[in-house]
């Protein structure tokens, strides 16, 4: 070894590149080669959307609406399990601790679950998308396509916050569980699974308290289907919830630290 | 680490082509077309108003204007107008509205006015047609009913040599040549008098192309030039060459209606041009065409799923027969260049089709000539410009070619930014014209299926009489059914067909007469001859020159392909490729004419034998 | 190899750390020296993993001074010199041998070629086998060689036998040398006084929280020579423990249990004393024995 005068190397900048690289990498593929994690993830948007949106199709705005909502519901999925399931399983297993002796940047740990959830984020969107275009006739102009794409795939932000808070919280198993329960309520009280506007009041006035409402109603916007709420108001509740789940994940970082 | 660095290159390949993947996925899903019928009843006509719209003015292009329409007319343009509660409103964002086009070079007849305005070509300026078709059309400009067809400003006649350039089509358009200059200022009063525009004067004696026509002098030009301006009329100019093009400039012309490909203009020249005022209609469309770069796989596939005529098909789909193809390749590329330096020397450019010649669409083909033009260095704005705004100003259309108050709603309502891409002019989502709705579907029935052509390939020998080995057989035919009083008869003697009549000259129309075959069960119903290469036949006759005509049974291609050959006094064998037939769709024949054709005006007989398709 | 005279490359120094009423390290000093093995011996809840914490920078020190080569033993360019294999610790299942060296390479400036790791750690043709698909023994092969990813100058091995049986035990431990020869800077814990005689050259002996012995193998190992004698006598208890070398006695039924440092000089007395002994049994002492008279020479040795 070659030692320098403080004898500490750091890295260049392209190995921090190659660490980003192979870190979401091996975060990928241990995700893609899990398939109790992939199946659920890709096929449940796609079967859902198949049933509601093409085979259903209770209005003739129903597939370009639920391409909006199951889109998000699609990003919900990557990204709470990567990183509220996936974060507790590291933290159990003491993989999470072994990293932390090592040099890996955190950002390379966590931009690789949010990586991670963008790609399965993609092959949903990509699946969603030609089976609304195809099966159920859905035409937008190319805009509006890639800003459904965008919009959608933004998704991961809140959503990939909501899963480190629940990481940083709770064990493995009941990872699991606590996931399920935020996962499945959550998009049935937004909107995500039937328009909102077909459910009674009561619940309009509760979907506003959950990201995945504000998310699903950006979504729509873009294809002028959604409830007529201010784009900026959306955006801005997205950016609390964010903040707030970071804060509850920072909360509950420094309280594994301290044992 | 190399080990871990070629991990690393292939992770970054695999992202790099699942994104590539992902875009185009995206870039592919099927965009929203509006469906000729329903969508389109949707959009409002005569007085409403398109908000948040890119407005290409005739000038320039200005983001999120509103443009307010009302009884036809353009009432307001601006950022956020205070439009009234109740008017109809258009959705303007992500596209484009441009004044209606204005095809500064066509021919009319048969669909070309629906043609045209069905693809954004609300006005065109005719530098040749057949003066009473003309006068019957011209007062459709004047108001603001609805209707089907372009607005039309026409020449009317031209003024050519005897033989010359624009007589090849004088059986359906009628030319009074001249060939003296002090004939300049009564041809010109007659124009005037029939209501010509402008004077169209062809100087041209086809060394461009390789070929020799009869011309007007110089000095001719000269005179019909000074007569036009005598009359207070505009005086355009035919020409194929550099030398033409300086004449005409020296001689007073206040437009040439094409670019040549001869010779390059040097950048003086251009900008004596330029100084001089001169116009130009490059007409680069049939440049392109003529060299063998004609636009028709792009423009049709880019149409879309407009509607497109029979006629358009066909105009499209033939090809310029005859001249020099080596000469016309590097001319076509000259021409460009021409264009491009005339452009820059400051000369105004107008653009113009020759549709419907071969290889371009009325319409359609105005879309082509503006990607050329882009080619040729001008801007999307210049571009637009040259097709909008300044043939208004040089025509004096005061009433429209541009988005502005009082102007005429003729406007293009296109889908996307064409200031950022120009070939996205073909996505019309809607065409006003006066305010009106432009219907672009078309209700144009359809050709008759052709039948197939039998196995046989000789239809007659004349052996056994006049008879045919198939179809509906010969029959005598003349200008009578035009109201002319040409005459015909047919007999077969010693095995061949012996055509003789009488070709009377008469005031109007174009007097001929002769035989006529058709290969169908009825007359003009049509035989697939796609498969043939060539019509063989033996002739002799009085040594004049007689016309061999393709008609195909589409009522759209009024005016027949047209080959000559000469009956001389000793049998010879004619052989004429199907593919010099140059409107003709060898897919629908409907009937196949040997005819004579004024002038000269007077007798003749010929004969005809061995009638071969092969 | 162990040199007093040269500056420790880690220490910990006066470390009190504590859980609730629970004191991990009581006042805990210890050094690391450059190119030496040292063994951390101690029972289960000596504070073994509690000191290994504190000079990954995992665990925040109370009470105290940490030091790994100079710096603050969490900072990155400590990490980046160190490696480390935890008492408890996996990672995925679903990725490959390979795919673990290599992710973990990545993250040091001059990572250890894979093939290299590979045969350093015995794992030659488990490469691209799925880390759930190997055996314990093998698991922590794989973490062994996740430790030296980044060529480490100094490695910590948690108890990084635990839970294997002798054969792979004894396998471990033959790599566990190859560090030494290559000159690496070893730090391990264990509560074998086998393992730690085996492979180190220095050992540090913890019992709650404290170090209650240092020395070479040998001299621990000596001190630690102790025998359990069990047999049915006469002879009162206290009689026995004022025998000579007797460390200590106790009543079990019928039985006294008698652990000394001199089992012929008792037998001998004994048989003496009571010619009817009856059921002897001679055994070497378990561990917690040894730390009993570890601790008891410690406490003496404070006390004089």
């Amino acid at each position: 070894m070659p030692p320098t005068s403080d004898g500490a190397r750091p890295l260049g900048l392209s190995g921090r590149a190659c660490i980003y690289v192979l870190e979401a990498r091996g975060q990928f593929l241990t995700v893609a080669r899990t398939p109790g994690f992939t199946i659920p993830t890709l096929v449940f948007p796609l079967m859902f959307y198949v049933f509601f949106g093409v085979v259903m199709g209770f209005s003739p705005a129903a597939p370009t609406f639920l391409l909006a909502t199951y889109g998000v519901f699609g990003l919900i999925g990557p990204s709470l399990f990567g990183f509220g399931v996936g974060l507790a399983t590291e933290r159990d297993s003491g993989a999470l601790l072994l990293k932390q002796t090592t040099p890996m940047p955190v950002g390379a740990y966590l931009l690789s679950r949010v990586v991670t959830a963008l790609l399965f984020g993609m092959v949903i969107v990509v699946g969603l998308f030609l089976l609304g275009a195809y099966a159920a006739e859905v035409r937008l102009y190319r805009w509006q396509w890639f800003a459904l794409a965008g919009v959608v795939l933004s998704s991961v932000i809140p959503f990939c916050s909501l899963g480190l808070a629940i990481g940083a919280w709770v064990r493995a198993q009941s990872a699991v569980a606590i996931v399920n329960l935020v996962y499945l309520p959550m998009a049935f009280l937004s909107g995500l699974w039937i328009p909102i506007s077909l459910l009674p009041s009561f619940f309009r006035d509760v979907a506003v308290v959950f990201p995945a409402y504000h998310q699903s109603q950006l979504a729509l916007k873009v294809v002028a289907l959604d409830e007529g709420g201010s784009a900026g108001v959306h955006v801005l509740m997205v950016g609390i919830f964010t903040v707030v789940f970071l804060a509850v994940a920072v909360a509950g970082f420094r309280r594994v630290g301290s044992r | 680490m190399t080990g871990s660095e070629r991990t690393v290159a292939r992770s970054v390949t695999y992202l790099a082509v699942m994104l590539a993947v992902f875009v185009g996925v995206l870039m592919a899903l099927p965009e929203p077309v509006p469906p000729p019928g329903a969508a389109d009843a949707a959009l409002p006509e005569v007085s409403f108003a398109i908000v948040g719209v890119k407005v290409f003015d005739g000038k320039a292009f200005r983001p999120e204007q509103d443009v307010w329409i009302e009884d036809g007319r353009i009432r307001r343009v601006g950022e956020e107008l205070d439009l009234p509660e109740d008017l109809p409103r258009v959705d303007g964002s992500g596209r484009t509205l441009t004044p209606g086009l204005i095809d500064g070079h066509v021919h009319t007849w048969g669909s070309t006015l629906n043609d045209a305005v069905r693809f954004g070509v609300t006005t065109v300026l005719d530098q040749f047609m057949d003066p009473e078709l003309a006068a019957s059309k011209r007062p459709a400009r004047e108001d603001l009913a609805r209707t089907d067809e372009a607005d039309l400003y026409s020449a009317g006649m031209l003024a050519t040599a005897a033989g010359g350039h624009g007589t090849q089509y004088s059986q359906f358009v009628p030319v009074q040549a001249l060939d003296r200059p002090d004939q300049a200022p009564a041809w010109v009063r007659a124009r005037k008098a029939e209501g010509s525009d402008w004077i169209k004067i062809v100087y041209e004696d086809g060394s461009a192309y390789g070929l020799r026509f009869a011309s007007l002098e110089r000095d001719t030009v000269g005179a019909l030039v000074a007569a036009a301006h005598d009359e207070g009329l505009r005086a355009v100019v035919h020409v194929s060459t550099l030398q033409h093009a300086l004449d005409a400039m020296a001689l007073g012309a206040d437009g040439l209606v094409h670019v040549w490909g001869d010779e390059l203009v040097d950048p003086a020249q251009a900008v004596r041009m330029g100084e001089a005022g001169v116009f130009v209609v490059p007409t680069l469309s049939v440049s392109v065409s003529m060299a063998g770069d004609a636009m028709d796989r792009e423009l049709l596939s880019d149409a879309g799923e407009a509607p497109v005529s029979s006629m358009q098909r066909q105009t499209l789909a033939s090809r310029f027969a005859g001249g020099d193809a080596e000469k016309a390749s590097g001319a076509g590329d000259r021409a460009m260049e021409n264009a491009r330096r005339l452009h820059a020397a400051g000369v105004r450019l107008l653009a113009g089709t020759d549709a419907p010649n071969p290889g371009t669409a009325s319409g359609l083909s105005m879309h082509g000539e503006l990607r050329l033009l882009r080619r040729a260095g001008l801007s999307s704005a210049e571009a637009l410009a040259a097709a909008t705004s300044i043939p208004a100003e040089i025509f004096g259309l005061d009433d429209r070619g541009r988005i502005d108050e009082g102007r005429i709603a003729d406007l293009v309502f296109v889908d996307g930014d064409l200031e950022q891409d120009l070939s996205r002019s073909t996505r019309i989502v809607a065409i006003w014209k006066d305010g009106y709705r432009v219907e672009r579907s078309i209700e144009e029935e359809q050709a008759p299926a052709a039948s197939p052509a039998p196995e046989a390939t000789m239809i007659s020998d004349f052996e056994d009489g006049v008879g045919a080995a198939f179809g509906a057989g010969w029959q005598a035919a003349s200008d009578r059914m035009q109201g002319g009083s040409s005459t015909a008869s047919l007999t077969a003697r010693q095995g061949a067909l012996r055509v003789e009549g009488e070709v009377v000259a008469s005031g109007s129309g174009f007097p001929w007469s002769g035989a006529i075959y058709f290969p169908g069960e009825q007359p003009m119903q049509p035989v697939d001859f796609s498969d043939r290469e060539a019509l063989r036949f033996r002739t002799r006759g009085d040594g004049r020159t007689y016309t061999v005509m393709l008609f195909v049974a589409d009522s759209a291609a009024a005016i027949p392909a047209a080959v000559p050959f000469t009956a001389t006094p000793d049998w010879i064998e004619v052989e004429i490729p199907l593919a010099r037939f140059p409107t003709a769709t060898p897919g629908i024949v409907g009937g196949l004419a040997f005819v004579a054709l004024a002038p000269p005006a007077g007798a003749y007989a010929f004969e005809i034998d061995d009638v071969e398709i092969r | 190899m162990p040199d007093g005279s040269t500056d420790p490359i880690a220490e910990l120094s006066g470390v009190t750390q504590r859980y609730g009423d629970v004191i991990a390290l009581d006042g805990l000093s210890l050094e690391i020296r450059p190119g030496e093995v040292l063994a951390v011996l101690g029972p289960n809840g000596a504070g073994k993993t509690t000191a290994i914490g504190l000079l990954l920078g995992t665990l925040h020190v109370q009470e105290g001074v940490v030091r790994v080569f100079g710096s603050d033993p969490g900072a990155r360019e400590v990490r980046m010199r160190r490696g480390a294999m935890l008492q408890v610790s996996g990672v995925a299942d679903t990725l490959t041998v390979a795919e673990h060296l290599e992710l973990f390479g990545s993250y040091y400036p001059t990572p250890l070629p894979v093939s290299r790791l590979l045969v350093m750690a015995g794992l030659d043709d488990l490469g691209a086998r799925r880390y759930g698909r190997l055996s314990g023994g093998q698991k922590q092969r794989v973490m062994f060689a996740l430790a030296l990813a980044g060529d480490p100058e100094l490695v910590f091995l948690d108890e990084p036998t635990t839970g294997l049986d002798v054969e792979a035990r004894r396998s471990l431990w033959n790599e566990i040398r190859g560090l030494r020869a290559a000159g690496r800077t070893t730090v391990l814990t264990t509560h074998y006084l086998e393992e730690a005689d085996a492979l180190a050259d220095r050992i540090v002996v913890v019992h709650q929280g404290r170090v209650v012995a240092e020395g070479a193998p040998a001299e621990i190992k000596s001190r630690t020579a102790d025998r359990r004698v069990r047999c049915i006598t006469s002879v009162h208890r206290d009689e026995v423990a004022a025998l000579p070398g007797v460390v200590r006695v106790d009543v079990n039924g019928q039985h006294l249990e008698i652990l000394t440092a001199r089992p012929e000089d008792l037998l001998r007395t004994l048989l003496a004393l009571d010619p009817d002994l009856r059921d002897l049994h001679v055994t070497g002492a378990g561990l917690e024995d040894a730390f009993l008279t570890l601790v008891r020479d410690g406490e003496r040795k404070e006390a004089a």
